[in-house]
């Protein structure tokens, strides 16, 4: 069983599900407003669209309903440049360029990181799995001998 | 370090969700940052995140006051195989 038809099964009627997730464009890091540089995002992006596409289909099967979506800028703040490396090193599929690790170094703290986010609102539905009509069920007998 | 300082995604959560007396899974709880902020409202909590060093620090940073509502675990919701119907809200959370 995948992620989402799992979270569909352990749901109430009508509960709810909330992704939170970053958007593109890619993070930047900011010192004092001053912008320092963009950092890699694209490999955790391409999962980004695979959940995304995930979330369509089990839409599109009808386990859940998309309700509402809102966008929203965060802000996360470093109060050292080792704080920050700390940090981000240990994310997957995110990365400090040379330059920008550079800048980071250089730049007076606090740090912060911009990052667009998205919150989408779904419902879930009642389970609509295509059933074999009564007729169709094939129905087994097992025999158990000892 | 200090995450959402102007309480942007406390706002928005707020405007889409009231947690008051829902059972919550967090599925990406990572170190429960968020954990505490919805736990307070919520009637429970449970956390789940595939990375065991992150669980483990949020066992620790739990505060005492909802040590009875939280329940943290490092699973896989794929995995996680609890009953029918369990939850009110599932809650992914894989920012930051």
């Amino acid at each position: 069983m995948d992620a989402l038809r799992n979270c569909h099964r352990m749901l109430v009627d009508d509960g709810v599900l909330l992704d939170l997730h970053p958007i593109p464009p890619s993070m930047h890091a900011f010192s004092r407003g001053r912008d320092l540089g963009v950092v890699d995002e694209r490999p955790f992006f391409r999962l980004v669209r695979a959940t995304e596409r995930e979330l369509a289909r089990v839409v599109a099967e009808g386990l859940f309903a998309h309700e509402t979506e809102t966008e929203l800028d965060v802000i996360e703040r470093f109060e050292t440049s080792d704080e920050l490396f700390e940090t981000v090193d240990a994310w997957e599929h995110i990365h400090l360029s040379k330059r920008l690790r550079g800048r980071v170094a250089r730049a007076a703290p606090p740090i912060d990181l911009h990052e667009g986010l998205v919150l989408r609102r779904y419902r879930r539905t009642r389970a609509r799995f295509p059933q074999p009509p009564e007729s169709h069920q094939r129905r087994v007998r097992l025999r158990v001998s000892s | 370090m200090e995450i959402d300082p102007e309480g942007h995604e406390l706002e928005a959560l707020a405007e889409v969700v009231d947690f008051t007396g829902l059972r919550v899974l967090d599925v990406g709880c990572g170190d429960g940052r968020l954990i505490w902020r919805i736990a307070p409202q919520a009637e429970s909590v449970l956390g789940i995140d595939v990375d065991g060093e992150l669980i483990d620090t949020a066992k620790q940073e739990t505060p005492l006051a909802l040590r009875g509502k939280v329940e943290l675990r490092e699973a896989s919701v794929v995995e996680l195989d609890e009953p029918p119907a369990s939850f009110d809200l599932v809650f992914f959370t894989w920012s930051l």
